[in-house]
């Protein structure tokens, strides 16, 4: 495994673990370089980000309604 | 029985999914709305209309989850173990690359601005394999840091992320099916 270039599954892997933990440099230099070049990973990184937004309001929709 | 224990009552039923779908026990999540209950029976005056009535009980509720994550941590703990089939393997091929490209999922204030957006995901949830939902609910809804549920079920740190890595790709494939690929969703936007 390159440490700067990274298939789809180990850039997944590494998007999704930005949510629990910090990602060091070079994780985060290969999660950028490959969304530049990846035509089917940016839409999942803004689906990480969709879900980042809504779980606040899952959580004040489940505790309240 | 008064209004306020009759009103309680008839909150159980809901108390006691969010409690099975926290712990994943039918025993543990029955005594901890148990001991929900009686505490806010005990005490009706503490609760004095400040809020939602079902907003406080899940507030007594949420503490009484980790009491019994505490005090069964040691079969908690037996029970890590995620035999789950590997969600990575289903979504990609051998050379890591995607089967099936991820669709965009468009404005996120699309989706959340619907009540029923939020029913399918607490179907998705519910619908986690049960290691991979104790954790993402311990993380997601009870609000525990890494470390504590680390601590909680005498999990390494590295043990945690995959579950989690798994929980949430498994819940984004989930609402994939059951929300942003049905017409349902498609009719709003």
């Amino acid at each position: 495994m390159s440490l700067l270039f990274r298939n789809c599954r180990e850039v997944t892997a590494l998007v999704l673990a930005g949510e629990d933990r910090q990602l060091a440099p070079i994780e985060r230099g290969a999660v950028w370089v490959h969304l530049k070049v990846c035509a089917a990973c940016p839409a999942f990184k803004r689906q990480v980000a969709l879900m980042r937004h809504a779980l606040p309001r899952w959580r004040a929709y489940r505790d309240g309604e | 029985m008064n209004d306020f224990a009759q009103a309680v009552q008839a909150l159980r039923p809901q108390l006691l999914r969010f409690a099975q779908a926290q712990l994943r026990n039918q025993a543990w999540a029955e005594d901890a709305v148990s001991e929900t209950v009686l505490a806010a029976l005990a005490k009706p005056q503490a609760f004095a209309g400040q809020s939602q009535l079902k907003t406080w009980l899940v507030g007594i509720l949420k503490h009484k989850l980790i009491d019994q994550i505490r005090r069964h941590s040691r079969e908690v703990s037996a029970t890590t173990h995620d035999d789950d089939e590997n969600i990575d393997d289903l979504l990609f091929d051998q050379t890591g690359h995607w089967r099936t490209a991820p669709a965009e999922w468009g404005d996120p204030e699309a989706a959340c601005g619907r009540r029923e957006f939020f029913e399918v995901l607490e179907v998705c949830v519910e619908k986690l394999p049960g290691v991979q939902g104790r954790v993402f609910m311990m993380r997601e809804w009870l609000e525990l840091d890494s470390l504590e549920i680390c601590k909680e079920l005498g999990i390494t740190a590295t043990n945690l992320w995959v579950l989690l890595h798994r929980a949430r790709l498994r819940l984004q494939t989930c609402l994939q099916e059951r929300w942003f690929g049905h017409a349902t969703a498609k009719a709003a936007t």
